[in-house]
Order: C-alpha cells, then structure tokens, then sequence
C-alpha cells in the first residue's frame, strides 16, 4: 500500500506547475485566440480567408500597436471591424463561396470602406468614449462627494465631532 | 395674659401661637416658662390639644449639643409622680431664632424649683422630712428609671422641684435636653465623672446618680453646699484624698441610720455603693452595713510633683496627666515603678505599669510619644479614671460626646482619635478586673469606631463616630443651616428650604451629610467613594440616588429647590450621551422634571442603562460609518485628480463594451438579414 501511494506523493511538482501554467497561457492571451481562429478559418474557408485576412488588417495592426495589457483599443477595433466583414462574408456564402466571388467582394471599394471604415468607428469609440466616461465620472464624483459631506455634516451635528475622532 | 408661678398651672386667656408636636400634643410659642428653663433647653407652655389646662412643659433644645433623644421612648413609659413624665418629642421650629429645634414635652412639674443653684444657703431640713418627702419619692422614681435601664445624669437640687415648707413629694427635672454631665455641677458627680470636662462624661449608670441623691441629701441635711466656691479641679482632689463621705460629712451630727445610708451612697468604690432597690429596703427598715469607704492605699515616701507631694496613686495619676515630661522622667529613670512596688506596696499596680507601659510601646511602634506614654501611665495607676490624651480627660463612654463637644468648640479632635486608634481602650479594658465581661459590648463598639475613624473617606472618619456614638447628634452639616435634623424623614425637607438660599456651595453633599446618612439611615459607604476619588459623575450619581431613594421612602414628595440646585451639576452625566439631539432631549426633560421636583425620576433619567447603551452602540456605528464615508470621499476625490487613471480603469473598457455590444448588433443582423432577407 505504501508503495502505491509513494508514486502519487512522489509527482514532479514543476511537472504539474508547468500544467497549470500552459492553461493560464492560452487564456490570457486574445492574441494567440485570434490567431488560432485566423488559422481555423484559413484553413477550411479559405474564400472566406481571402476576405478575412485583408479585411481584418486594421485589428491586427490595432493589436500590435496597443500597449495595454487589457488591450481592450484593439478589442474595440476588432469587434467593429469584425462587423464590417461579417456582411461581405454572408454575401460571400451566399454567391457560392468561391475564389471569384471572393475576389468580386475585394474588387469592390465599398467594400474596403465597409471593413475599414467600420476599424475606423472602433478607433473613434476608443478615443472619445473613454474622455466622455471621466467626464462623466468626475461629474458623479463631484456631487457624491457633496452628498458625503452633507451626510458628514448631518453625523456631526447629531453625535458631535467626535464621530470623526476628532476632539469635541 | 395672667400666668401663676408658684406651683399652679398658669392661668392664659390670650393663648397666641399654637403649634402641634404629634398628634396629641401643642405648643404655645407665645408663652416662654422662663422658670422652668433647664441646661440648654428653653421652656414654653404646652397642653394636650383639646384640654384648656396648660398642664405640659415642652423643651426646645439648642445648645449644639446632643440632647439624649434616644432615650425618650423609653422614658415615656417611665411614670412616677416624682418624675416627670415625657409625653411627645420631635422637631419644631424655636420662636427665638426660626430654626428647628429637638422638642419634647414633659408633665409641667407641680412646684418650683427648688433652689435656683447649687450655691443656696437654707435652714436644714430634719432627717424625718427629707426621708419622707425627698428621699422616699426619688428613689421611688430612681428604681423606674433603673427598671427601664436608663441613667438619669441630672440629679442636683437645682434641679428638683419641691417645697420643703409643705409635706409634698419632691420631683426631678428633666435629663433630656442635653449629653449627661453638661451643666452638672461636680459637686454632684462621681470622682471619675468630676475628672472629665462635662461632655466627656459619657452616659450616667444608676450608681452615678444614687451618688448625687446622697450629695443632695447631704445637702438637705446641711441646709448648704459647704463646698461651695471650691474649684472642680481642687474638689475631685479632695474628693479622691479624703473620700466624698469624710470631705462632705466628716464630724457632722447625724442619726446612726442616716449616717450609714449617706457613706452607702457616697462611698467612691462604685462596686460598694447602694443602688435604688437597696435604698428602698434601707427606707423598708431593713438595715445593711455599708462598708467603710476605702480611701486608698497610701505611700510611706511621697512624690513631688510640680511642687505638690503626692502619697495616694489616685491624685499623683492626675498630677502626671498634666506633667508629661515629669511622667516620661520618672517612668525613664524607673522612679515611678521603684515608688509603687517600694513606698506604695503595692505589686499589682506595678504590675499594671509594666503591662501599660509594655502596650505604650507595641502601640508607638518604636517611636518617642510622651502624650500617649502619660495615658498609659495615668491607666495604670487609676484604672477607674477616664482616658487622658493631650490634657483632655474622656471617659470610654463618653468618647462621642467629646467629640462632639470639641466639634462645637471647633477644637481639633485629634487627641480623642488617637486615643481610638491606639490600643489604650482594650488595656485599659484588661485593668478592670471582674468588670470585664460588662464591657465587652463597650470594646466591640470602641474597635468598630477604630476601624471608621481610621478611614478618611466620606462616610468614616471622626463625623461617622460622632454620628454613631450620639444616637441625638443632628446632621452637622452646614447644609443644615443649623437646624435639628437626626431623622431621615426631616432632612430633605431641611435641605430643600436651604436650596432656596443664596450663597450655597456648589453642590448639596459634604462629609457630614455622608456620614450622617451612613450611620441614621445605614446607607452603604461605598455610595460614597466617588467623592473621595474626585469622580464627579459618580458624585452626582450618588447624589441622586441617596436622594431620590430618601425622597420615594420619606418624602417630601416635590424638591424643586434640590432639584434645580443638581440640575447645572448634571452636565457631565448628559454628555455622558453621545447623541447631541438626545442630549437636548434630556436637558429639556430634566428642566421640567426637576420643576415638578422629583429626584427618584430625575436619577431614573440620567441613570437608565439601556439607554446609555443604546446611544453607545448607535454611536459607534456612526462612527464607523463616518469612516467609510470618509474613504469614499477619498476615493472619489483621487478619481477627480487622476482622470487618465480613470480612463484607462473605466474609460477603455466602456469603449470594449458599447463597440462589442454594435459589433454584436451588426452581426446578428447582418446573420438574420443573410438567412431570411433572400
């Protein structure tokens, strides 16, 4: 019995770290996701992948050049840039997809404004969102703060200073 | 008004100021009986209500000192035609100086007095008359009085009330008004009694007073006081180096029967001399021997002190107390022991000097106290004597009054106290011999007066001892405003008309109050603690609740006075509440409690636990709730002054959010659009 149970105790604990450790990788990283998904997707679409790849330039640049740990600019892009391929690729599916259907889409220039211009909303919303939230923010700060102190005010009035361990 | 004053009731027609003492009983305050004034009391006409005879005498007592209160209900029960019968005692305010006075009222006497004082000259009286009219009658009402276990301490011609020209009972005076032997001449008193000052003197047995009725016989009989003119301190003396009988009667013509009756009452060994039942079998007829009086035994070689020889141990005692260094020289050169067991012979006494002086020296604890050496020396050598500390002379059971006496005297009491505090009391307890186991209760209440003047805090200390050992003493307080109060249901009453003075000290308590009501209504010391520890919440605390417990058992039932005088007092118990609102709250509804003055209500207030607790907990939550109030602020605050943190923190996020959330639209709807749009 004790024999048996001596393998057990007995793991390589950098074997089982190195487990936990691949897994908290593939989670953690959107970029290694989306590259997996590219790869899926060229793969077995590959019409699909002609339209993709080129369409979906401007999030992978937005990945690259997004500094934030959380990149939430590039996920921003990526989401709005994702909704200005997703129709080409529908009227991809639906004309046969095939190579020429694919080339037909990209030979369209509406269609480079459709997937470009959609990256170009999601950088638009990365830039002024953010500055209207503080602003917004600051504002809802600045009067629950009024509204602390007015409470401040009332607690002090009812039990003295010494309800903010100051002297009376 | 016409009043007679020869022996009948006066005859009032303008009646004036009445005033009712209990329920039976009423002064008239218009009518002073001058005549009948005694020892610091004043006489005023009395009568029972309803009866147009002023046949009572009431006594208003004010001489600061403490009449014998305790000793009126037993008295009333006392009744003999030669003693006047107290009928009803209590408080009434005095007409002459509109204070509150401890009254008691007495069957008006039917004669005069009979001599105004004790330095009459008279035609003697015959054996036959005083035997009959004085005598008979007096030891009458002295065997009543031993019956009732009481001493009456007042027994002097000038104190009787009598006719010697008519065949009338003789009949005593009152014995009241004030501690026995205040206004006794010493004439009349014992050796031992005549030794001490008046108040010092403690209570009277009824072998004290069958001494001072052979004084007044004595006196009958001479038809004068040939002693009189003689100096107190100068007459004990000769009392103690010839013996009272030889100094009062030595070569004086008398029957063989009046001759052994008077060495029976005067002899100076109390454990000899007759009490009332013996005179009264001696009056049956029934003759006895009394036995020589022992003058003592005399030394072959006298002592000099301070130019005076002295060869009895008695007077030389008396001679030492006021000659400390004189004492601590012959003590030191073995001198005094050399001289008793030597020239006096006398081998117990010597033996009494070391056991003293042995005491003296345990109770000095290795330091030099030539006073308290003296009291141990002058024990020795007079056993029978009082105490003697520091030129004060105190009999054990006259310890309270002295007290007393030097508190009204406004002298220092401290002689008195060491002598408590010492070991003096149970020595000297050790040198009376077969009378001992009789003072076993005296020893008990003397250490228990030890152990409370011992301690300096309110409600002990010398106040407490007063209080205990003069059951009349009234609450010395100056709060009293000098009025009688020893009854717990007179001193709020008291203490409420002087709330309404000016000029009072801040706050309605002192030491006298505290140990005045630990000793008359047995409230716990400890109450008191708070004003020893200088804790001014716990002050007001027990103020409140002493009072407001006198005042639910006694009444009055309404204090406004008392009340608004703690009212300012009770702003440290107020802020004791946290709660700013609840603490206006309570101020308002004090204010008008106190209006309606009622302290029981007003200690329920600002006492009442739960409510304290109550505030204390909500007290604390809003504390902490000020503290978090307190973070978020500073929270916020550091979010106003960082805005690129919060745009990154809330700002990027929200642009994931709202752009997902398109994207996620545009798609679903593209999707629909590509499966059913056609």
């Amino acid at each position: 019995m004790a024999d048996k149970k001596a393998p057990a105790k007995g793991k390589d604990p950098k074997a089982a770290a190195g487990k936990g450790g691949g897994k908290q990788k593939k989670q953690s990283n959107p970029l290694t996701v989306l590259i997996m998904f590219g790869g899926i997707l060229l793969a077995i679409f590959l019409p699909t992948a002609c339209i993709v790849l080129p369409g979906l330039l401007p999030a992978m640049v937005a990945f690259v050049v997004d500094r934030d740990r959380e990149k939430a600019a590039a996920i921003t892009v990526f989401a709005l840039n994702s909704a200005g391929v997703l129709p080409l690729v529908v009227d991809l599916v639906k004309k046969g997809h095939d190579f020429d259907a694919a080339f037909t889409i990209l030979g369209n220039p509406a269609s480079w404004m459709m997937m470009y211009g959609a990256a170009g909303m999601g950088w638009l919303l990365v830039f002024f969102i953010p500055p209207l939230v503080v602003s917004l923010m600051q504002a809802s700060a600045e009067s629950r703060i009024k509204e602390i102190a007015d409470q401040q005010g009332h607690l002090r009035k009812t039990w003295g200073n010494a309800v903010a361990g100051e002297s009376e | 008004m016409a009043e007679a004053d020869d022996g009948n009731l006066p005859q009032i027609t303008d009646i004036g100021d009445l005033k009712a003492l209990g329920p039976k009983t009423e002064v008239l305050l218009a009518h002073p009986q001058p005549e009948f004034d005694s020892v610091g009391a004043k006489a005023y006409a009395a009568r029972f209500k309803g009866n147009g005879r002023i046949d009572l005498l009431a006594y208003f007592c004010n001489s600061g000192l403490p009449p014998r209160s305790d000793i009126v209900p037993t008295l009333k029960n006392v009744n003999h035609t030669s003693f006047a019968r107290v009928v009803e005692s209590g408080m009434l305010k005095n007409p002459a100086d509109d204070k509150n006075n401890f009254v008691f009222i007495i069957e008006r006497p039917h004669h005069k007095r009979y001599v105004k004082d004790d330095q009459f000259v008279r035609q003697p009286l015959a054996e036959d008359f005083i035997v009959k009219n004085f005598l008979t009658p007096i030891t009458a009402a002295l065997i009543e009085l031993e019956m009732a276990g009481v001493g009456h301490g007042q027994i002097r011609l000038s104190n009787m009330f009598w006719k010697d020209n008519m065949p009338v009972p003789a009949e005593m005076g009152e014995c009241i008004a004030v501690p026995s032997g205040v206004g006794q001449p010493v004439v009349y008193e014992t050796v031992e009694r005549g030794l001490c000052s008046p108040a010092a003197r403690g209570y009277p047995t009824i072998l004290d007073d069958t001494y001072a009725l052979g004084i007044c016989v004595a006196f009958l009989l001479l038809g004068q006081n040939p002693l009189r003119g003689i100096d107190d301190k100068t007459l004990t003396r000769m009392k103690i180096e010839k013996g009272s009988f030889n100094l009062l009667l030595a070569n004086q013509r008398m029957s063989s029967g009046m001759l052994e009756l008077l060495r029976a009452l005067l002899i100076d060994d109390p454990h000899m001399r007759w009490k009332p039942t013996t005179i009264d079998q001696w009056l049956g007829g029934q003759r006895q021997t009394a036995l020589p009086a022992e003058i003592g035994r005399r030394a072959n070689r006298q002592l000099n002190i301070a130019g005076q020889d002295y060869i009895q141990p008695r007077p030389l005692a008396q001679a030492l107390a006021d000659n400390v260094a004189k004492t601590v020289e012959l003590v030191e050169s073995g001198e005094l022991d050399r001289w008793i067991r030597r020239s006096l012979m006398d081998d117990q006494r010597a033996n009494f000097l070391t056991e003293c002086l042995t005491a003296y020296q345990e109770n000095a604890g290795g330091q030099r106290r030539d006073d308290m050496m003296t009291t141990y020396v002058c024990m020795a050598l007079d056993p029978l004597a009082p105490f003697v500390m520091k030129g004060m002379r105190v009999m054990p059971g006259g310890v309270g009054f002295a007290m007393a006496e030097a508190l009204r005297a406004n002298i220092s009491v401290q002689p008195i106290a060491e002598l408590l505090t010492g070991k003096a009391i149970p020595v000297w307890a050790e040198l009376q011999g077969d009378d001992k186991p009789h003072l076993v209760p005296l020893i008990q209440s003397m250490e228990k007066m030890k152990n409370m003047i011992e301690k300096s805090i309110h409600g002990y200390g010398p106040e407490r001892v007063i209080y205990e050992l003069c059951p009349g003493m009234p609450c010395q307080s100056p709060l009293m405003g000098g009025h009688y109060v020893n009854s717990v249901k007179d001193f709020l009453g008291v203490l409420e008309s002087m709330a309404k003075q000016s000029g009072k000290p801040r706050e309605p308590m002192d030491r006298h109050i505290a140990a005045w009501l630990c000793a008359r209504d047995r409230k716990p010391e400890r109450l008191f603690l708070p004003f020893t520890q200088n804790d001014v919440l716990g002050q007001l605390m027990t103020m409140l609740s002493v009072y407001g417990d006198i005042q639910a058992k006694h009444g009055p039932e309404k204090v406004p006075g008392l009340c608004s005088w703690l009212l300012p007092l009770m702003e440290p118990t107020i802020q004791r509440f946290h709660n700013r609102v609840m603490r206006e709250e309570l101020r308002k509804a004090l204010r008008e409690v106190a209006e309606k003055g009622n302290l029981a209500l007003m200690s329920k207030m600002v006492g009442d636990s739960r409510l304290i607790e109550k505030d204390t907990r909500e007290f604390d939550a809003a504390r902490k709730y000020f503290s978090a109030l307190r973070k978020e602020t500073q929270v916020l605050e550091a979010q106003i002054k960082n805005p690129d943190a919060v745009a990154i923190k809330y700002g990027r996020p929200t642009a994931t959010y709202v752009g997902s959330i398109i994207a996620a639209a545009i798609g679903m709807m593209t999707i629909l659009r590509g499966l059913f749009g056609g």
